[in-house]
């Protein structure tokens, strides 16, 4: 049972910041998720509140206590790290139960608690090997179990699972969701796999250079990006972005991505354009849809040449091309394309994102 | 025959030959001569073969095995107090962030002296008469000078702090190696597992450190055995052999003596000192190292 707040939260190495004025409440029982890319704060922020980090200014409360001058040992969090950082003079069992040992726990009631870990993370032959002699994934296991023998307020996750190969990334993301619905204790994971963070989180928090960009559930932050770089950042392949122009002529209001491309908007398009000139377009690969025939007369329509094909499977990508920008589009159900084959594309003005060119920000 | 020049001997032949020259010919000539009542002075003595004679008298020679038991002691007692020494300077020395190289740097100037020189500075340090020691006591109203080089028990402890003041970098580097090899992970998971410094330091730290502890203790178990410069510098021996080490005793034998036969006799009895000590921690740090899983 814990609550982990953050008040104005901030870590400075020398005159480089890493963590600005960051604030945050994650409630009982939350999965949350930092994302971002490298050296963006997030491990920073997770090591600060593990207490392997001092504070530079602001504060940290766990459950309604300040914890800014406790060590680590006293936070009653645990914390799996990316190398695992398992003990490697000792065994699984002694791993597992070492941090019970140090805090003189009866040793019936070490071991019942790591007869629980064992078998909830399927541990049971590797009981007595030592981490060398363990792959990837159980070294994993084991980093997990020793976070779980101890029964914290709150499991901090550092990039558990990036030195895993994919297949086993995927299967251990699974066991950790699992993990967290058996255990229900807050879970503070950072990683810089957009999809990671999206499986496994409830709330999402995407930083960038010590900022919180955005705040919110998976489907939020996917749906409604906050600014440019959120929208860039979820979703593979990434949001396509344009530089577009909007004509305002006799109250008529027009997009222009080309020299020969006009888009009409929508009503309410209309309201937060108007008073706009230079903008960001942004459309996702998936919401450039390839039409054979029936055209939706409502939709932007326009025909491309295709540069690049490249067949997925379930679907494929074509890049084409618009005012010189790379655009990917995703062909769902796909049929044969060959390079150079001429399309005709369709996008719902509906699904199509607006951010304001100086500033980054979503247009609402 | 041809099968054996073609063979890997043949590959391995110039290796034997340096061996043979460099290694064993000398062994078996000392050898044999720890078997005759060979003197310097009397260079025919080297073809009487006398048996076991010397060795012998050496296990009824008292004053051989105070030497023998003297050195064991003060083995024991050096290297362990190095250790104790050089692992506080590595711990200290890995704390600090700025200058740590030059510290580094400073700390082997005790090494860069010859043992002969740190001896008789030593030497100097302990007259009673003279002696830096005795005088900066007489500051603090110590008017009888204390007889550092002469009392039984004193001379031991003046030669063993030249040993230590001398010898303690060597542990201090190779522990500090060991420390900055440490990965971080692991002593940072320990934090949040509940650990305090200590624990930290005992439960990990220390596995980690082992090996590093135990190649230190090889070499320098090797060279406080064979000690010879410094006592021989500072004491000679004496007074009255309350400081009579294995070697000095060995080298009084064997050049003041000319008794070369009994002197290599006495060398072969404390060459298994060294290789029992050598075996010992070489079978410590093999154990330490599998507790790592470095095999």
């Amino acid at each position: 049972m814990a609550q982990v707040e953050l008040k104005n939260l901030s870590k400075k190495y020398g005159k480089v910041t890493a963590v600005q004025n960051m604030d945050l409440i994650i409630p009982h029982n939350q999965f949350l998720v930092l994302v971002g890319p490298s050296g963006c704060g997030k491990s920073t922020t997770l090591r600060m509140i593990a207490g392997l980090e001092e504070i530079t200014g602001g504060e940290i409360f766990i459950n309604d206590e300040r914890v800014n001058d406790k060590d680590p040992k006293d936070r009653n969090v645990s914390m799996v790290f990316q190398n695992y950082a398992l003990y490697p003079h000792m065994s699984v069992e002694e791993n597992l139960g070492f941090s019970l040992k140090i805090a003189k726990v009866k040793s019936e009631e070490i071991e019942k608690r790591v007869n629980e870990a064992v078998s909830i993370l399927g541990l049971e032959d590797l009981r007595s090997r030592k981490p060398s002699q363990l792959s990837g994934g159980q070294r994993q296991r084991v980093a997990m179990g020793r976070a779980i023998v101890r029964r914290p307020d709150a499991f901090l996750f550092d990039e558990p699972l990036s030195n895993l190969d994919a297949k086993l990334r995927t299967q251990m993301r699974t066991e950790i969701k699992k993990l967290h619905q058996k255990l229900k204790t807050t879970i503070i994971y950072v990683t810089h796999d957009q999809v990671e963070a999206m499986t496994l989180a409830d709330r999402i928090i995407i930083m960038k250079d010590g900022y919180i960009e955005q705040i919110g559930s998976p489907i939020e932050v996917f749906s409604k990006p906050t600014n440019v770089f959120v929208a860039t950042f979820i979703g593979s392949p990434p949001m396509n972005i344009f530089s577009a122009e909007i004509i305002n002529s006799n109250n008529n209001i027009k997009i222009k991505l080309d020299d020969n491309l006009y888009f009409d908007c929508t009503e309410d398009q209309k309201n937060k354009l108007q008073n706009k000139k230079n903008i960001f377009l942004g459309i996702r690969a998936e919401d450039i849809m390839p039409v054979e025939n029936n055209i939706n007369t409502s939709f932007w329509s326009f025909k491309r040449n295709v540069d690049i094909v490249e067949p997925l499977g379930t679907e494929t990508q074509l890049f084409i091309t618009i005012n010189d920008k790379e655009i990917i589009s995703r062909m769902y159900n796909p049929y044969a394309v060959n390079v150079g084959d001429e399309l005709t594309f369709q996008v719902d003005p509906s699904k199509v994102h607006f951010f304001d060119k100086e500033t980054e920000k979503a247009i609402i | 025959m041809k099968k054996f020049l073609n063979g890997p001997w043949v590959l391995l032949l110039p290796t034997l030959i340096i061996l043979t020259c460099v290694v064993l010919l000398p062994l078996l000539i000392s050898l044999w001569t720890s078997f005759t009542p060979f003197k310097l002075t009397k260079p025919d003595t080297l073809y009487r073969f006398v048996g076991f004679r010397n060795y012998e008298r050496l296990i009824g020679d008292i004053d051989f095995w105070i030497a023998f038991g003297r050195t064991v002691l003060f083995l024991a007692i050096a290297l362990n107090l190095e250790l104790v020494f050089g692992l506080g300077i590595a711990l200290l020395i890995n704390k600090i962030t700025y200058g740590q190289r030059t510290l580094r740097t400073l700390m082997m100037f005790p090494m860069m002296f010859s043992p002969i020189l740190v001896g008789f500075q030593w030497k100097y340090i302990f007259n009673d008469n003279i002696g830096l020691l005795n005088n900066f006591l007489r500051e603090f109203g110590v008017i009888q000078p204390i007889p550092w080089l002469v009392d039984g028990v004193l001379a031991n402890i003046s030669i063993m702090a030249a040993e230590i003041w001398s010898s303690t970098s060597v542990f201090a580097i190779l522990l500090l190696a060991g420390l900055l090899g440490i990965p971080k992970d692991p002593l940072e998971a320990a934090r949040v597992d509940g650990c305090n410094s200590w624990q930290v330091f005992k439960n990990i730290t220390l596995p980690f450190l082992m090996p590093f502890v135990f190649i230190a203790m090889t070499i320098r178990s090797l060279d406080v055995a064979r000690a010879y410069d410094i006592v021989q510098m500072m004491t000679g021996g004496g007074p009255a052999k309350r400081t009579e080490l294995l070697w000095t005793l060995i080298s009084r034998t064997g050049y003041v003596d000319a008794k070369m036969g009994m002197a290599n006799a006495m060398s072969y009895i404390s060459i298994f000192l060294s290789i029992a000590f050598t075996f010992f921690f070489f079978y410590k740090l093999m154990q330490s190292r599998q507790q790592l899983s470095y095999e």
